[in-house]
C-alpha cells in the first residue's frame, strides 16, 4: 500500500519541482506582467462583468488566483500546486493503474506548454484569468466527473450527466461539456453517447441565447475558453486543446493499458510524458525583445527604475518600446544628450503573429513621463476599452488624474484599486497626493510641473531641450514636427541644421562657458564642418574645448567626416562605424540612414 | 443569468433581513448630512424606484435611515447604505404625491446615537415615463470595445440588454469592433425605432412593422450615412444629420481632453416607407446637426453653424479652428400632406452671445425649446462650460436652467411624453463619466434640483467605469430579443435611394 502511495506521489512530486524551478527561473517576469494586465476586485460590478458570459466561473476564479502573481512565485507557486493537484485528482477519479499514472500528468504540463508560449498577445486580452482559468476549468470538470463516475446505475449515471449539461453549463462552460462527456469514455453504451451528445449539442446553444444577451451564442461550444485572445495563433491553442483531448481519452487509455503488458503500458506512458515535457521549452515563445520587454514591465510595476535603464541598455536591436524606455530613463537621469546616441538607433520588429503596435504596450507609460497626462489616460482607455480593465492600466489612469488634481476621478480609480490584495498600498500613497499641498511638495510631479511650466519656445535649458526630444521622439500618434524644430536634439535626429544654431547659440548667449553635451558638441562640429566655414568651425572647437575628448576625436577623423560629407562610400562608413561608435556622427551617417519610425 | 443570481441573493437576504429599529432619544447633532447620489431636497416622481443612497460618514459606526410621509407613515432603512423596500417604497411615495417625505439619518458614534439635520424629498403629482434606454460606452476616444444598448424600468431596478455589439463581434482579440449608436423611438413608443451599427457589419437597424431591417443610409448624392436621427413624431420619417466626425486630442491640462467636431455636415430626411432621402440643406461652408422635431411634426428644429473655409485650409484643419465654430438653433417648416420643406429661420442665434448649441428638443406642449448651450462646438459632452438651456417658445425669453445645472458637463437631454420630466446627460459626479440624471420641470416653466437615476447599489455610479450615454425616454420597452436585432444586424443592407 505504502509503495503504491509512493509509486503515485513520487512523480508528482517530481513534477512539482521540475515545474516550480523551470517556472521560477524563466517565467517569473511572465506571471508579473501577466498579472499586471488582468484585474479582480471584490465588487459585484466586477463579477457581473464576467459573469455576463457562460463558462465565467474558471475566468473569475482564475482572476482571482492571478492576482497572487504579483508576487511571482507565489502565483508559480499556486500554478504549479494546481497542476500537480489536476495529476492527482485525475488519477483519483479514473483510478489510473500504477504504470500509467505518470499519464495524468499531462494535461498540467501541456497547459505549462501553453502558459510559457505566450507573446506580446498579452499586451491585450480580453478574457480574465487567462493564467489559471484551464487549470481550474479543468480540475472543476474532473471533479464534476468524479461523482459520475461512482454512480453504479446506467440511466442515474446519464440522468447526472445531462444535470451536468443543464445546471452547470451556464457556470462552467466548455468545461461542464468536458465533464459530461468524459464518463462515456469508461464504458462506451452507443444508446447513452447517443443520448448525451444530442442534447449537447443544443443545450448551450439554447442556454446561452437565454441567459447571456451579450454573448454571441456561436462560440457557445467554447464559452470558458480564453477564445478571443491569441486567436491568429492557433499553434499556442495546439497544447490546451491537446490538455483537454488527454484529459478526455484518460479514461479510454486505462481500458487500453488493461490488454497490454504492463512493462509496454509504462513505457508507452513515460514516452508521452517525456514527449509533453519536451513541448515545454520548444514551445516557449523565444524573443529576447520580449524578454527584456517584460522584464521592463515588472521593473517599472514594483518601482525598480535603476534595473530598466540597465535592461534596456543591454538589449540588441532592441524594438521601439525598448528604445523608448532607455531614452526615458536617460532623460531622467539628465544623460540624454549625452549618450543617446551611444546606443542602437535602429528599431526592430515586433516579431510576433499577435502583433500589438508600440502605442499600446508603451504608450501610457511613456506619455506620463513626460507629462502628456491627457495623452497616457488616452492610450490607457485606449487599452482598457480595446481589450479590457488592468490593473496597469488603472494605476495609470490614476496617476494621471492625480497629477491632473481631478480629485473625484482619480477617486473613483483609486477605491477601484483599494479593492484588491497587492494595489491598496499604491492607491492609499496616491491618494495622499490628492491634497494640492501634498502634491506640490512630491518630486516626481514637481519635476514635471517645472517642465510643463517652460514657456513654448524656450531654449536655453537642456534638460527642456531633452524633453522636448522626447516628446517629438516618441510622440507616438500625433506628430508635431513644428513643436519638435524647437527642440535641440529633436533637431539633430531631424538633422534640422538652421533650428539647431540658432539654439546653440543662444544656449551659448545665455550660458557663456556651459559644457555643452556631448552629443551637441558632436553634431556642432560636424555641422560646421559641412557648412565649410572655417571661422565657424574655429569658434565652435573653441567653444566646445580643443583639448577636449570630442574635439580632438573629431580632428582625427576629420578627413574621413569630410569624405562622408562630400563623396560618401558605404567603406568610410563603415570604417567610421568602426572609428566612431556610439557618437553623433555615426548615428549620423549610418542609424539614421536606416531610418527612424515614428509609428 | 444576472437575473438568475441576483433572485437568489435577494431571496437569502429577504430570509436574513429584518426592519432596523429606530434609535430613540438620539441627539441632534445639527449637522446636514452628505449622501452619495444626492437626494437632499429633490423633486421626484411618484412612480419611481427606492432612491437608495450612501452616508458619507466614516466615523459613525451604523447607520439607520427613516423616511417618512406626511401622515406619518415610515419606512426604515440601515446600515451605511439605506437600500429601501421597493413595495414600501412605493407604497410610501404614491402615497405622499404631491407632498413632501422627510428624511432623517441617524448615526451611531462613540458618544451615542445622533441624527443629522433632516431634509425632504418632494415628490411630484406627475408619474415619470416607466422607461428609458441608453448606450453603456466607456467615455472612450478612439477604440471602442464592448457596446450595449439597454433599457431600464425607472419604476424598479430592472435593466435588460437592447442590443450588444459582441453578438457580432466576439471573435477574436484583432477583429475590428463595432460602434453602435444613436437610437431614436418615434413617439416614445418602441414600435418604430432605429439605431445606427459602425463599421464592422455597419448600416442603421430600423425597426418598424414589426420587422427589423438593416439599411445603408449613404448614397452617391449624400456624403455619408445617417447620424444624429430624430423620428417625426406621427409619421415614417426620420430626420437625419450627415457627420464627417472627427477627433482632436488636446495635449495639456485637465478642463479638456479631446474634441469632437464635423468636418463636413448635412441635414436630410429619409422616409422609412419609401426608402428614400431627401435633402433638407446641403452646403459645404454650412454645418447642421442635431435634428428634432416639434411635437406636431410641423417643424424641423437643428442645429447650424457657418464657418467658411481659408482657401489653403482643408475640413480637416478645421481641428485649428474648433474654438470659433459656433452653432445656432433653425428651424424649417414642414407639410406632412406634401413632404416639403419650408425655407428656415433663427430660432436662437447663439453665435451672437459667443456660444453655441446642440440637441434642440421641443417640449411635448409645444412651448418650450431645451438645448444644450456651450462655448463652442456640438459635442458638448466633452464640454465643460456644457449646460441645459430652454426658450420659451411663446415669449421667446432664453434662460439657463441653472437649478439643474452643474459646474461640469451637462448635455444631452429629453423630455418625457407628459413634459414634466427631463433627462440628461451629466459628468458632475466625476468630471467624465457620464452618468443619466433626471429633473422635474414644473407646470409653470420651473425647473427643480435633478436626482441621479436610481440604483438599487447606491455606490453604483461611483464603481462603474462606462458611461451612460443618450438617454431617451419610452412608455414602452423594446419589444424585440438582442439576438433577433443581430440577425438583422449580420444580414446585407438594404440600400435607400436619393429622392431627387
Amino acid at each position: 500500500m505504502k509503495k503504491q502511495y509512493l509509486q503515485q506521489i513520487i512523480p508528482l512530486a517530481v513534477f512539482a519541482i521540475f515545474a516550480f524551478a523551470y517556472l521560477a527561473i524563466t517565467a517569473q517576469d511572465l506571471f508579473y506582467v501577466v498579472q499586471s494586465q488582468d484585474y479582480f476586485v471584490y465588487d459585484s460590478l466586477y463579477f457581473d462583468r464576467v459573469a455576463s458570459y457562460p463558462g465565467w466561473v474558471a475566468p473569475y476564479a482564475g482572476s482571482f488566483l492571478t492576482q497572487f502573481a504579483y508576487h511571482p512565485l507565489l502565483g508559480i507557486g499556486l500554478f504549479v500546486l494546481l497542476l500537480t493537484a489536476l495529476a492527482w485528482i485525475a488519477q483519483a477519479v479514473w483510478r489510473m493503474p500504477r504504470q500509467l499514472s505518470a499519464l495524468t500528468l499531462v494535461p498540467s504540463v501541456l497547459v505549462m506548454a501553453f502558459v510559457v508560449g505566450w507573446d506580446y498577445g498579452l499586451f491585450g486580452t480580453r478574457h480574465y484569468g487567462n493564467l489559471f482559468s484551464p487549470i481550474v476549468g479543468l480540475i472543476l470538470a474532473t471533479l464534476l466527473t468524479a461523482v459520475s463516475v461512482r454512480l453504479k446505475n446506467r440511466w442515474i449515471r446519464y440522468a447526472w450527466s445531462m444535470a451536468v449539461i443543464i445546471l452547470f453549463y451556464p457556470f462552467l462552460g466548455v468545461y461542464a461539456l468536458m465533464a459530461a462527456v468524459m464518463p462515456l469514455m469508461l464504458r462506451f453504451d452507443k444508446l447513452i453517447v447517443l443520448l448525451t451528445l444530442v442534447p449537447l449539442a443544443f443545450v448551450p446553444y439554447i442556454e446561452a441565447q437565454w441567459l447571456f444577451p451579450n454573448f454571441n451564442s456561436h462560440f457557445c461550444m467554447i464559452a470558458g475558453l480564453p477564445f478571443r485572445d491569441y486567436f491568429k495563433t492557433p499553434q499556442m491553442w495546439v497544447p490546451l486543446y491537446a490538455a483537454f483531448a488527454v484529459s478526455i481519452l484518460l479514461p479510454l487509455s486505462a481500458r487500453v493499458a488493461e490488454k497490454m503488458k504492463p512493462r509496454i503500458a509504462t513505457a508507452i506512458s513515460c514516452a508521452v510524458v517525456v514527449a509533453a515535457v519536451a513541448l515545454v521549452p520548444i514551445l516557449r515563445f523565444d524573443d529576447s525583445n520580449f524578454k527584456t520587454l517584460l522584464a521592463v514591465e515588472h521593473a517599472y510595476g514594483v518601482g525598480n527604475d535603476n534595473r530598466v535603464l540597465q535592461l534596456c541598455t543591454a538589449q540588441q536591436r532592441p524594438i521601439r518600446s525598448i528604445v523608448v524606455y532607455r531614452n526615458i530613463e536617460l532623460w531622467k537621469r539628465g544623460e540624454l544628450l549625452d549618450k543617446m546616441f551611444q546606443y542602437t538607433w535602429e528599431t526592430d520588429t515586433i516579431k510576433s503573429v499577435n502583433l500589438r503596435m508600440n502605442t499600446y504596450i508603451t504608450g501610457a507609460r511613456a506619455f506620463q513621463h513626460y507629462t502628456f497626462w491627457n495623452f497616457s489616460y488616452r492610450w490607457a482607455m485606449e487599452r482598457m476599452v480595446m481589450y479590457k480593465p488592468s490593473y496597469a492600466d488603472i494605476q495609470i489612469m490614476a496617476k494621471n488624474v492625480v497629477y491632473n488634481h481631478e480629485t473625484d476621478l482619480a477617486n473613483k480609480y483609486l477605491s477601484q484599486l483599494d479593492n484588491t490584495l497587492f494595489y491598496k498600498d499604491w492607491a492609499h500613497a496616491q491618494r495622499r497626493l490628492l491634497s494640492l499641498e501634498t502634491l506640490q511638495a512630491d518630486s516626481a510631479y514637481m519635476t514635471h510641473r517645472q517642465i510643463i511650466l517652460v514657456p513654448p519656445g524656450a531654449i536655453d535649458n537642456t534638460e527642456y531641450c531633452e524633453y522636448m526630444l522626447l516628446k517629438y521622439f516618441t510622440n507616438l500618434y500625433a506628430l508635431t514636427p513644428k513643436r519638435a524644430e524647437l527642440c535641440l536634439a529633436a533637431c539633430m535626429i531631424m538633422h534640422k541644421e538652421d533650428e539647431f544654431w540658432q539654439i546653440v547659440l543662444a544656449e551659448e548667449k545665455a550660458n557663456p562657458g556651459t559644457k555643452l553635451p556631448r552629443h551637441v558638441q558632436e553634431a556642432a562640429l560636424l555641422y560646421a564642418l559641412k557648412k565649410q566655414n572655417a571661422r565657424l568651425l574655429a569658434q565652435i572647437k573653441l567653444m566646445v574645448g580643443p583639448q577636449g575628448t570630442v574635439c580632438q576625436q573629431f580632428e582625427r577623423n576629420q578627413d574621413l567626416l569630410t569624405r562622408l560629407l562630400t563623396t560618401p562610400t558605404m567603406s568610410d562608413v563603415n570604417t567610421l562605424s568602426a572609428l566612431c561608435p556610439g557618437t553623433y556622427w555615426n548615428y549620423y551617417f549610418n542609424d539614421s540612414r536606416k531610418g527612424v519610425i515614428f509609428d | 443569468m444576472k437575473t438568475y443570481i441576483i433572485s437568489i441573493i435577494s431571496l437569502a437576504m429577504l430570509i436574513a433581513s429584518c426592519t432596523p429599529e429606530v434609535p430613540r432619544d438620539a441627539r441632534d447633532n445639527n449637522k446636514k448630512v452628505s449622501i452619495f447620489p444626492d437626494y437632499t431636497e429633490v423633486v421626484i416622481p411618484p412612480n419611481i424606484a427606492p432612491c437608495n443612497f450612501h452616508i458619507n460618514d466614516t466615523v459613525a459606526t451604523d447607520f439607520v435611515t427613516v423616511i417618512e410621509g406626511s401622515d406619518g407613515q415610515q419606512i426604515v432603512a440601515g446600515g451605511v447604505d439605506a437600500r429601501f423596500s421597493e413595495s414600501k417604497w412605493h407604497q410610501l411615495v404614491a402615497q405622499n404625491k404631491g407632498s413632501e417625505l422627510n428624511v432623517t439619518v441617524y448615526a451611531k458614534t462613540s458618544e451615542g446615537w445622533e441624527h443629522y439635520r433632516p431634509f425632504a424629498i418632494s415628490v411630484a403629482e406627475e408619474p415619470i415615463d416607466e422607461y428609458i434606454s441608453y448606450r453603456i460606452i466607456e467615455p472612450s476616444y478612439k477604440n471602442y470595445g464592448s457596446i450595449t444598448l439597454r433599457q431600464r424600468n425607472l419604476t424598479n431596478f430592472d435593466e435588460s440588454v437592447i442590443y450588444s455589439n459582441e453578438e457580432i463581434n466576439m471573435q477574436d482579440a484583432e477583429s475590428s469592433y463595432q460602434c453602435v449608436n444613436c437610437h431614436s423611438y418615434q413617439n416614445y413608443h418602441t414600435d418604430n425605432f432605429q439605431f445606427h451599427v459602425r463599421h464592422n457589419k455597419g448600416g442603421t437597424v430600423i425597426v418598424t412593422g414589426g420587422k427589423a431591417v438593416k439599411y445603408n443610409l449613404k448614397t452617391d448624392s449624400t456624403i455619408g450615412a445617417g447620424v444624429y436621427p430624430a423620428w417625426h413624431p406621427s409619421e415614417p420619417v426620420i430626420a437625419y444629420s450627415l457627420d464627417h466626425t472627427v477627433q482632436a486630442f488636446l495635449i495639456d491640462g485637465p478642463k479638456h481632453k479631446i474634441e469632437v467636431l464635423d468636418t463636413l455636415s448635412d441635414m436630410v430626411l429619409y422616409y422609412v416607407d419609401t426608402n428614400e432621402i431627401q435633402n433638407v440643406r446641403k452646403s459645404k461652408d454650412w454645418y447642421e446637426t442635431t435634428p428634432g422635431w416639434s411635437p406636431q411634426g410641423d417643424m424641423l428644429y437643428y442645429c447650424t453653424a457657418y464657418f467658411p473655409l481659408d482657401v489653403t485650409d482643408t475640413h480637416y484643419d478645421l481641428g485649428n479652428h474648433y474654438d470659433r465654430i459656433l452653432y445656432d438653433i433653425v428651424r424649417h417648416p414642414y407639410d406632412v400632406k406634401t413632404r416639403t420643406i419650408g425655407e428656415a429661420d433663427t430660432v436662437f442665434k447663439a453665435s451672437t452671445i459667443g456660444k453655441s448649441a446642440s440637441f434642440p428638443r421641443v417640449s411635448p406642449d409645444g412651448r418650450y425649446l431645451l438645448f444644450g448651450l456651450a462655448d463652442y462646438g456640438y459635442f458638448h459632452v466633452w464640454h465643460r462650460s456644457s449646460d441645459l438651456h430652454v426658450i420659451d417658445l411663446q415669449t421667446m425669453e432664453e434662460r439657463s436652467l441653472t437649478d439643474m445645472n452643474s459646474p461640469e458637463t451637462d448635455s444631452y437631454h429629453a423630455w418625457s411624453s407628459n413634459g414634466r420630466w427631463i433627462v440628461f446627460s451629466t459628468r458632475r459626479e466625476d468630471g467624465n463619466y457620464t452618468r443619466a440624471y433626471i429633473g422635474y420641470f414644473d407646470k409653470n416653466g420651473k425647473e427643480h434640483k435633478p436626482f441621479a437615476v436610481p440604483q438599487s447599489d447606491p455606490l453604483f455610479n461611483k464603481k462603474f467605469m462606462k458611461s451612460f450615454n443618450a438617454t431617451e425616454f419610452m412608455v414602452e420597452p423594446v419589444k424585440f430579443s438582442p439576438q433577433e436585432l443581430a440577425v438583422a444586424v449580420r444580414k446585407a443592407p438594404v440600400q435607400a435611394k436619393f429622392f431627387k
